[in-house]
């Protein structure tokens, strides 16, 4: 596994990650790529997600049934199959059923233990996402992912009279 | 017991990092139209003066300070001291009652008798010139010490209950420091006690006594609880660091268990992080969490884990 280059990569988005939000995250990648990104959850079964690249746009589907907090960590790692380039782009008309295209990577899937170049871009894709979660968690802002209470709330401390923010 | 540590190498330093700290921000707050607003205003003043409260307070520093000042009829060192000590006690302490508490006449009245008292003593203290200078600086720093014992110890029990109802990480943090400022206070005061009285029933010539470092190092301990308080609040979750490390290293083990169990491997071969900053414990935590809910699907259901780990991913069983 290449890490300097997966680095790079996250390098390369120039995202303000003092102000990480999930959705926020996903517009910057959406602008970034300069084409809609298109993050839907579906109650799927097996597996926790996948990443999809057409013509003209970008599909993340993650499983609905799996924890919130597993949910938004496979949003992260399908993210960083898109941005490093894992996904093979299909050429399909508007009138693609969706069911063929998850049927598609279904099987991709299916083959990935035995795979080792699909197994290389699974453990670049969740290297990709260790570095962001790290940037995410050096700008305090992994309550975002844990799903937990910060406090964004104005307080003031005993000594500060200042607010205190979670930024 | 002696020691042959002295205490103004450390002291005089520490407090001149202290003002070198603090003063900039006291400058940028004076700059906003708030900094008059109270309480803000003088807290922040009573922080820089606790920086010259820190040097008098040092046995030493205080005798060489006194030497510019022997033709005069007053101890005005020790007045200095002695007034600054309880203006910050009974002022500083006061502005924090009233913020977590209920107004508390009775409380309050306590605090200010308390300080004047001690103010009084002090000025009592103008025998000076009858009696040696050690001498006043022993017994007013006694005086001080009792206040200032008397407001923690009022403070600490307030302090815990508060805790015990935050929910909100950085409130937590907060009583936590300041839970250990109080505790060093009133450490520290104590020891000074100890440390005071010894020295006038044995009529002691040396300062540095082993009991009085040991104070001096409660009062750099509870000044750097306090600089975390009034720093940026990175700093103040570093109380947390060993409760995140420890969590980090039971979820490690119970990865270990349900990867077992379950007669998975774990799935990547990346380099994980590891807990040496708070942050990176955070995100080892977050991390472990991940990993065990990835193995979950794989759990065989009739083991006993696999009830205590849907439990804890409450409402999301369906895995």
């Amino acid at each position: 596994m290449d890490t300097k280059r997966v680095r790079s990569a996250v390098d390369s988005l120039n995202y303000g990650w003092h102000r990480f939000s999930m959705l926020h995250f996903i517009e910057h990648i959406a602008t970034v790529r300069q084409r809609p990104l298109h993050v839907n959850g579906v109650p799927l079964a097996g597996f926790s997600g996948m990443c999809l690249s057409t013509a003209h746009n970008d599909y993340i589907f993650y499983n609905l049934r799996y924890h919130a907090i597993l949910q938004l960590h496979t949003q992260l790692h399908e993210i960083a199959h898109l941005m490093l380039g894992h996904t093979r782009k299909l050429d399909l008309d508007r009138n693609s059923d969706l069911g063929s295209m998850l049927l598609h990577i279904n099987n991709r899937i299916r083959v990935a233990p035995n795979d080792p170049i699909v197994k290389q871009e699974e453990d670049e894709a969740e290297y990709f996402a260790i570095v962001v979660q790290g940037y995410i968690a050096n700008h305090r802002r992994l309550h975002q992912l844990t799903l937990s209470d910060h406090a964004d709330d104005i307080y003031m401390p005993p000594f500060t009279g200042n607010s205190v923010s979670g930024g | 017991m002696l020691s042959p540590i002295n205490t103004a190498h450390f002291v005089l330093p520490l407090s001149l990092v202290w003002w070198i700290f603090y003063l900039p921000r006291l400058f940028n707050m004076i700059r906003r139209t708030t900094i008059f607003k109270m309480p803000t205003f003088y807290l922040w003043i009573m922080a820089f003066n606790l920086g010259i409260i820190f040097i008098l307070h040092n046995y030493t520093l205080e005798a060489q300070l006194h030497a510019y000042f022997v033709g005069t009829n007053l101890p005005v060192i020790s007045l200095l001291k002695v007034s600054l000590s309880s203006g910050f006690i009974t002022y500083g302490y006061l502005l924090v009652v009233r913020r977590y508490t209920e107004f508390d006449v009775p409380r309050i009245i306590d605090l200010i008798m308390l300080s004047y008292i001690v103010l009084m003593i002090a000025f009592n203290l103008l025998a000076y010139p009858r009696v040696p200078y050690v001498q006043i600086q022993i017994v007013s720093n006694c005086l001080v010490s009792v206040a200032n014992l008397s407001a923690a110890m009022s403070l600490i029990p307030m302090t815990r209950e508060l805790l015990q109802r935050q929910k909100n990480a950085v409130r937590e943090a907060h009583h936590l420091w300041f839970l250990a400022f109080l505790f060093f206070s009133s450490t520290g005061a104590t020891l000074y006690l100890i440390d005071g009285i010894h020295k006038l029933l044995t009529n002691a010539q040396h300062m540095d006594t082993s009991l009085y470092v040991l104070a001096e190092i409660c009062r750099c301990a509870y000044m750097f609880s306090l600089a975390v308080l009034i720093g940026p609040d990175r700093y103040l979750y570093w109380i947390f660091y060993p409760v995140r490390v420890r969590t980090f290293f039971q979820l490690k083990r119970l990865c270990t268990v349900v990867y077992q169990i379950a007669g998975e491997t774990i799935p990547y071969n990346i380099p994980e992080p590891r807990p040496f900053t708070l942050s990176s414990a955070e995100l080892g935590i977050y991390r472990m969490f991940i990993a065990i809910m990835d193995a979950l699907p794989a759990l065989p259901q009739d083991t006993e884990l696999y009830p205590t780990a849907c439990h804890h991913c409450s409402g999301t069983c369906d895995v």
